[in-house]
């Protein structure tokens, strides 16, 4: 057994576990280095997955993939828990009572999204999804003298617990119809019996639910409001990246069904998620409803790059996954921030933050234009690259709905910096950002305009990756 | 008889028991009721495992659906629910006519592919104990999801045990 391929896990496991015992020895005075322990970890974590390029194999009877994909993807993950850590350390040290273990489950559900990247067969990818979601079911309820977010944490309890279910059922049909649960070992579309069919369609729909597509998404407005805001970061971003991460590796891996027969449905998934997502971001007053909707649109944007199902594809749903990450975790920083500042998370409330904190302003702004995809921030080259796939192929309509949900969703991204920008504050006093989340809202600027200028640093990763995933 | 037929008439009698009482636990009023009902259910399925021949999954069955999780509803009712156990399980009757009809729906989706296919028949059953092939495969081909399910467990216990202690006042 080659363990090599299990390095990135294994020290994120010991991790999780020391930082357990960290939170278990010391006071409740420890709350900021607990925090630190956690970026240093993290950050050493990161280190560690760049040594993890270029290995592409498998191993343990097949259950484990490590290319450079699942690598590039656990770097998308890695970053998201990093830049949350930094921006969200403070709210996490406002929580009461027990706060020290926040650090420890989410550090934990980093470890089921990684499993999910590298998943090779349908256990583990199971195990692993269950891993993270549980994390995220008491990270979403953590804020334990809120009962927003404790009915955040129960409904997310209830709907995740059916949506597993679903996928469950669906992995059972299919496991039943191959007679494997290994992705390779999947029979191809010609010896396709319904029930794989049956079961795919069930794995679509979990998977579904995970990553908030539509009409699969009711949940994520509720839940997204109610959690604590690093945590509706994390799970808006890294849970959504890791659900795309596994929906590649079981359709387009492991082939249960080939491309013409389950692209209808993505291409359906893709096309009510897009729409549906932008227009009902319009009227929502609160930033992270609104933020939450407009995820919900992102999500239907990386649906197109997977509806292509080749390298170009692949590329686009990688480049676009980091690019996202990036730019949300972002803006939910500043709404973070600002949170933080004036106990509300209404729009109203960002009125003349320009005067009262120039740096948040100008963050959102760039991270909310990236999202609506406009030049020259990074967002706009990542959807470039989401539609130029599908559009080589010949297949021009969800580029089209693509450009024209874009525009739309200008219109309410552009409302929020109007806000920003244009209003009187109502209360002029500065708000004060602290180091981390200075640290943290700086990258994702940084970060955001530079790929957005020159997206080959990332785009030739993202590219080397998605070879890497069809074995290329 | 024939074996077979024994074995058809044992596995349909199983499966109405399974279902008759899953149906009984999501309608009856009386929550401690629907509680013992759940556990038939599950003992029932553990019977199903019996006529496959898998002993293992059947005792793990027995011991933990059939045993420990009823007696965690039932301490759960018991420590929540102060009046009377009487209608402590409300039913929406509303919406039924809907719900009829869309998992009729589902039902006929899935009957007619499940009829439709073949399946993929491997090894059948097999006449020695199940346990030493499941820990064959536990700590050999499935290592990975085994240790990440033992990572899954030591979450949802400190999860369990944070959300049980609740938040201080500020």
């Amino acid at each position: 057994m080659n363990f090599n391929l299990l390095s990135t896990e294994i020290a994120t496991a010991l991790f999780g576990s020391v930082l357990l015992i960290l939170s278990l020895v010391t006071g409740k005075d420890a709350r900021r280095g607990l925090g630190h322990a956690t970026l240093a970890g993290l950050l050493v974590l990161l280190l560690i997955t760049f040594t993890q390029y270029g290995i592409n194999s498998g191993g343990f009877s097949g259950t484990w993939i490590l290319d450079d994909y699942a690598v590039f993807m656990k770097q998308v993950f890695i970053i998201a828990a990093i830049l949350v850590v930094f921006a969200g350390k403070s709210y996490v040290e406002d929580f009461t009572g027990n706060c020290n273990e926040f650090y420890v489950l989410m550090v934990f559900a980093l470890l089921g999204m990684m499993g999910m990247a590298s998943a090779g067969d349908l256990i583990t990818l199971y195990v692993s999804l269950e891993t993270m979601t549980i994390s995220f079911y008491i990270l979403v309820a953590y804020n334990l003298t809120s009962g927003k977010s404790a009915e955040a944490g129960l409904k997310y309890l209830i709907l995740g617990a059916l949506s597993s279910a679903v996928i469950l059922y669906g992995m059972s049909l299919v496991y039943g119809a191959a007679g494997t649960t290994l992705f390779a070992k999947m029979p191809p579309v010609s010896v396709a019996s319904p029930v794989l069919l049956l079961g795919a369609v069930m794995l679509v729909a979990g998977f579904g639910f995970k990553i908030a597509a539509v009409p699969f998404h009711m949940w994520s407005p509720d839940i997204y409001e109610g959690a604590p805001t690093p945590v509706t970061a994390f799970l808006a971003v890294a849970s959504k990246a890791a659900g795309f991460a596994a929906m590649l590796r079981v359709f387009l891996g492991g082939t249960p069904v080939a491309p013409d027969n389950w692209l209808g449905i993505i291409a359906v998934l893709a096309a009510i998620t897009m729409i549906i997502g932008n227009l009902v971001a319009i009227p929502q007053t609160g930033i992270k409803r609104m933020l939450a909707y407009s995820s919900i649109a992102q999500a239907g944007y990386i649906l197109v790059g997977l509806m292509a199902a080749d390298p170009a594809g692949v590329n686009g749903v990688l480049f676009y996954s980091m690019i996202y990450a990036v730019a949300n975790v972002g803006a939910f920083a500043v709404v973070i921030a600002v949170e933080r500042a004036t106990g509300s998370d209404e729009i109203a409330v960002f009125g003349g933050l320009w005067q009262r904190q120039p740096l948040l302003a100008s963050v959102m702004t760039v991270c909310l234009l990236s999202l609506a995809g406009i030049p020259p921030m990074a967002g706009f080259v990542g959807k470039f690259l989401l539609f130029s796939a599908i559009m080589d192929q010949g297949i021009y309509w969800p580029a089209f709905i693509g450009f024209v949900m874009s525009m739309i969703s200008v219109y309410y991204y552009l409302r929020v910096a109007l806000v920003i920008w244009r209003d009187e504050p109502k209360d002029p006093a500065p708000i004060a950002v602290e180091s981390g989340m200075r640290l943290a809202v700086m990258a994702a600027l940084a970060v955001t305009v530079v790929l957005g200028v020159y997206p080959a640093v990332l785009s030739d990763l993202s590219l080397a990756a998605a070879k890497s995933f069809f074995g290329m | 008889m024939s074996n077979e037929a024994v074995y058809g008439i044992m596995f349909y009698l199983v499966s109405a028991v399974v279902l008759l009482s899953a149906v009984a636990a999501v309608t009856l009023r009386n929550l401690i009721h629907a509680a013992l009902f759940l556990a038939i259910s599950f003992v029932s399925v553990a019977g199903i495992y019996v006529l496959l021949h898998a002993d293992f999954l059947a005792a793990v069955q027995v011991l933990i659906y059939g045993g420990a999780i009823p007696v965690l509803i039932a301490f759960g009712v018991m420590l929540t629910r102060t009046p009377g156990a009487a209608g402590s399980n409300p039913v929406n009757t509303k919406t039924y006519i809907w719900g009829l009809g869309i998992t009729g729906a589902l039902f006929a989706v899935i009957m007619l592919s499940l009829l439709k296919s073949k399946f993929a028949m491997q090894g059948l059953i097999s006449k020695e104990p199940s346990i030493e092939g499941l820990a064959r495969l536990m700590l050999g081909d499935f290592l990975i999801p085994f240790e990440f399910a033992a990572i899954l467990l030591l979450a949802a216990m400190i999860g369990a045990i944070i959300l049980a202690r609740g938040g201080e006042a500020k």
